[in-house]
């Protein structure tokens, strides 16, 4: 259920992307023309100089979408609200519904139960509910659409939020939405971290754990302590906004930047809740799909803590360029510190695929792009901490190449490889590998050309939230655009291979990729309870070595000669 | 070594604009850095850059030879290996800290430099409003020259058009010398931002903010400055004036016209800067004229449209005296309305318009600037009673904007 209404949300915010980018495309501007007459004659003026006139085009957008107003039709203020509601939902929807719930939600309830050995998680109807909640704060953030959309970008930024469009209720509705979601969070957390404590299976400690088990427990602990304080600050803001209570705009008496270090408190370590699941996914992907143990398995859970704790303590660089020099120095420093455990585990996951037996299957192929995404997203925010760099990069579309090559490069990316990697379990049917690898291909492609050509762009001076721009950036949003469509064709790709699959992809085996972790025991799709029998845990989840995956015998896969130094 | 090798690499780059690597350059930055800071942050920007290659190329070189490498063959086990090794481990936790210290340290270093504006420098005040930017020299005159960008302009835009409809300020700044800008806001956050600096800094409705720069003059193969009929402006000494024009943007999302909220910094030579500011002075100056210096650099112009025609606010043409109706009633617009207007302008909102107006103080628009601007909407209202004009060649300075 949180798989159907996270996809339904990620193709909505996936349409208003397709929307901003086709707005940049061919962006609302003026051009200057020469007048013709009634006949299609180029009007002379009495020197025989042409006549100029000014005309607006690039109304793309405005015309799909055409205002209720017919006069609107035609100005540059229409296509460029169309534009700021647009990129507003994109963000809003994509961080809130999207990558928030991706892989917590909709792969986290479903694998750690069956990876623990478990029936279901701890408390089900509380899961039961936090769908509920997550299922009305969408309502909330979909009626602010049908009502005409938000235009504050999706971090809500003060005064401009508390003062735009005073006569409507829609940025009040997203805002509420936002908040609302927030209890889905906090309550999917809370029953993360008990059913982790609890409910193990008999003979799993907590180094027997899979790695996707860590770093659903780091991401938990971040979730449980930090959305309580987005929820205040964005309570606040509807009070401020409704009643004219003076918290963080001025001409009330409050203060804005007080509104910054508030919602970065949260969003910050909130990144780390989108991508640290990514990386418990990962971690598992490439041992099963290399059939390697996976290296240095404490240093990798290790550092899903470390991430989580020092994801605290960051949130300022995301204001470099709004308040002074000490704390900014501070704040660099601290945020350097953040890449170690991250550059840890891109190591340790290299590092495994060393003498392995690697098989490109779909996931795998999306778990090396992975890699390959992440790493440039990692070392192009090496720029970004440093504070001289910063200066000049803070808000410009290097910021959004960077966030995209890291969220969805990094998030997105490994939602689609566990969605490849764990399908076949939740629905009991194989798909199409063939036409899934052509859709990976295809959303790689599609990825770099939309979004590297836009750290060129933010070097060169390009701001973010622009609905048009001067010339020089031309060349490079029509291929950033390109580049968009590819990716969209990709991901449809996807779409009908998963439908194919539904309809008439063939019964999957209970183990097809000869995986450790105890979801394969199960049968595929498992039945009410999981398990027939409570699993005893005999092995680690990574002893290829030594053990013969379950449904399998050892004829399909010989264990190696150990020597006798090993263990 | 790596860092000799970069810094070598970096210093090649920043100093032949003709190499081979001239072109690579120019996809990042366009142009070479045109002061001081902006040299220091684009070498320390490749640095990094080069740093982060060789750590890509690396480890995707790793993986690529074991993907290819070990390839899975049916029936075949992965060998054995180690899953643990205390000191290749720690290794790779350490080697990262000292790459990651230095790029820390450097970028410290040079951040600082950004902020701290040499005791000496130039003072001036910025203030940003929706969707506007305004500058105040040292002898309180603003600049009222504004440029289409786009077709139009000699210098930007080209075949593609431009943002928006409306002309950009253009703010002219002396060259060679440090210039130090107190900043402000009069409605939501705004951050100016000039990518030639690569500095950009926010800008609050609540607090000053400063930012500081030191522009590199024009040389000889600048553009020269034209007037209207397109001819070349010469100095008393006979000189052509040369200039470079840098784009000012704003980086903080405020509003439908954000991405129109340009600018332009032109630097000109010392005494060319000295010349305009002395022009702009509002001394020895007709109510009239004040009024429309006030009218094209405070920033009316961005809502206010001259002509008739429908702006982000109500036209100026006919204004002055008419009947307005408001969200309070019907309100004629008086002196003493257009006052309100001004100083806290949510008091009544003409029908039609959304409350974009933002608040100006007394110490922006002064009483003698206020009556220049009564003065010169009267010119421009059919509802105005006649005024005695004393001198009748000063009448026609408006007249012209009817057209």
């Amino acid at each position: 259920m949180y798989l159907v209404a996270v996809l339904f949300m990620f193709f909505l915010g996936g349409l208003a992307a397709i929307a901003v980018r086709t707005e940049l495309l061919d962006p609302v501007r003026t051009i200057t023309v020469q007048a013709v007459d009634a006949q299609g004659k180029p009007l002379v003026d009495a020197d025989g100089k042409p006549v100029m006139k000014t005309e607006i085009v690039g109304q793309t957008l405005a015309r799909w979408l055409p205002p209720k107003d017919e006069n609107k039709l035609g100005s540059v203020d229409y296509g460029n609200q169309l534009y700021n509601r647009a990129f507003t939902l994109h963000g809003a929807i994509m961080v809130f519904m999207v990558i928030i719930p991706s892989i917590p939600a909709s792969l986290g309830n479903f694998f750690i139960p069956l990876m623990l050995g478990a029936k279901d998680v701890a408390f089900p109807r509380l899961n039961l509910l936090s769908w509920y909640i997550y299922v009305t704060g969408s309502i909330f953030a979909v009626c602010s659409i049908i009502l005409g959309g938000v235009d504050t970008g999706w971090t809500f930024y003060t005064p401009y939020s508390t003062t735009t469009d005073p006569d409507h209720a829609n940025v009040v509705l997203m805002v509420l939405g936002a908040f609302i979601l927030g209890f889905s969070s906090i309550l999917t957390g809370l029953n993360f971290i008990v059913t982790v404590h609890k409910l193990r299976a008999p003979g799993m400690g907590w180094f027997d754990m899979p790695l996707f088990i860590w770093a659903m427990y780091s991401t938990s602990i971040i979730q449980v302590l930090a959305t309580p304080v987005i929820g205040i600050t964005l309570l606040l803001l509807c009070f401020e906004r409704m009643f004219r209570i003076g918290i963080f705009d001025p001409s009330l008496g409050g203060d804005p930047v007080l509104y910054q270090h508030f919602f970065w408190f949260y969003s910050h370590p909130v990144v780390y809740v989108m991508i640290l699941p990514a990386f418990g996914v990962i971690s598992e992907i490439i041992p099963v799909h290399s059939h390697k143990k996976i290296f240095g398995y404490r240093a990798v859970a290790f550092a899903s803590l470390g991430v989580a704790l020092v994801s605290f303590l960051v949130w300022g660089h995301h204001m470099f360029a709004s308040s002074g020099e000490l704390g900014a120095t501070v704040f660099s420093a601290l945020t350097f510190l953040v890449a170690i455990p991250t550059a840890v585990k891109v190591f340790n996951w290299i590092a495994t695929l060393y003498k392995g037996s690697i098989a490109l299957t779909t996931p795998m192929l999306y778990a090396l792009m992975f890699l390959f995404l992440f790493s440039i997203g990692g070392l192009t925010g090496l720029p970004l901490g440093a504070l001289a760099t910063d200066l000049h990069l803070h808000d410009s579309y290097f910021v959004v190449a960077h966030f995209h090559y890291v969220m969805m490069g990094g998030t997105i990316i490994t939602f689609v490889a566990g969605l490849h990697h764990w399908w076949p379990k939740m629905f009991g049917k194989m798909y199409n590998q063939f036409w899934a690898n052509v859709g990976a291909w295809t959303v790689f492609v599609g990825f770099n050309l939309t979004f590297f050509t836009q750290f060129f762009l933010g070097t060169q001076g390009m701001p973010r939230r622009y609905a048009s721009y001067v010339d020089e950036y031309h060349t490079l949003h029509v291929w950033s655009t390109v580049g968009s469509y590819v990716l969209l064709l990709g991901f449809l790709i996807h779409l009908f291979v998963f439908i194919h699959s539904l309809v008439a992809g063939r019964k999957a085996p209970a183990n097809p990729w000869g995986g450790l972790t105890l979801e394969w025991e199960a049968a595929s799709p498992p039945s009410e309870h999981n398990f027939d029998h409570e699993p005893i845990v005999t092995h680690g989840p990574y002893d290829f070595e030594t053990t013969v995956p379950p449904h399998w015998s050892s004829k399909d896969y010989p264990l190696p000669n150990l020597p006798a130094n090993a263990h | 070594m790596l860092k000799t090798l970069t810094n070598s690499w970096t210093t090649t780059l920043a100093e032949s604009p003709q190499g081979l690597w001239a072109n690579g350059w120019r996809w990042f930055f366009q142009n070479f850095g045109v002061n001081e800071n902006a040299k220091l942050t684009d070498k320390l920007f490749m640095e990094i850059f080069w740093i982060g290659v060789g750590w890509f190329i690396f480890l995707m070189a790793i993986m690529v030879y074991c993907v290819v490498k070990y390839r899975r063959r049916p029936g075949v086990p992965a060998p054995y290996s180690p899953s643990h090794n205390t000191p290749l481990e720690l290794i790779w936790t350490i080697i990262p800290c000292f790459f990651l210290f230095y790029i820390f340290l450097e970028g410290f270093h040079v951040y600082i430099d950004k902020l701290v504006a040499p005791g000496d420098a130039l003072q001036m005040t910025l203030t940003a409003k929706k969707w506007d930017w305004t500058v105040t020299y040292p002898n309180g005159a603003s600049s009222p020259e504004r440029t289409l960008i786009g077709p139009d302009s000699t210098q930007f835009g080209g075949e593609n058009g431009s943002p928006g409809a409306r002309p950009v300020p253009i703010f002219y700044m002396p060259a060679d010398v440090p210039v130090h800008l107190n900043m402000i806001s009069q409605d939501v956050m705004h951050s100016f931002w000039v990518p030639d600096f690569r500095v950009k800094f926010d800008v609050f409705p609540n607090r000053y903010t400063t930012y500081w720069f030191q522009a590199k003059g024009p040389d000889a193969e600048s553009n020269t400055l034209r007037d209207s009929t397109g001819n070349d402006i010469v100095t008393a000494q006979g000189e052509k004036v040369r200039y470079v024009d840098h784009f000012i943007f704003c980086a903080e999302y405020c509003g439908d016209q954000h991405s129109e909220m340009l600018g332009i910094i032109r630097v000109v030579p010392m005494a060319y800067y000295l010349a305009k500011v002395e022009e702009w002075n509002i001394e020895g100056k007709t109510p009239e004229e004040i009024g429309k210096l006030v009218y094209q650099s405070q920033g009316c112009s961005a809502c206010h449209t001259l002509d008739g025609s429908k702006g982000a606010a109500p036209t100026w043409k006919d204004l002055y005296g008419s009947q307005q109706p408001t969200n309070q009633g019907s309100v004629l617009a008086d002196d003493n309305y257009i006052r309100e207007s001004i100083y806290t302008p949510q008091a009544k909102i003409v029908d039609g318009y959304p409350s974009n107006m933002p608040i100006y103080t007394t110490a922006q628009i002064d009483e003698r600037r206020l009556q220049g601007l009564f003065a010169f909407m009267r010119s421009i209202s059919k509802h105005a009673p006649a005024q005695a004009t004393p001198d009748a060649t000063k009448s026609e300075a408006p007249a012209t904007e009817k057209k």
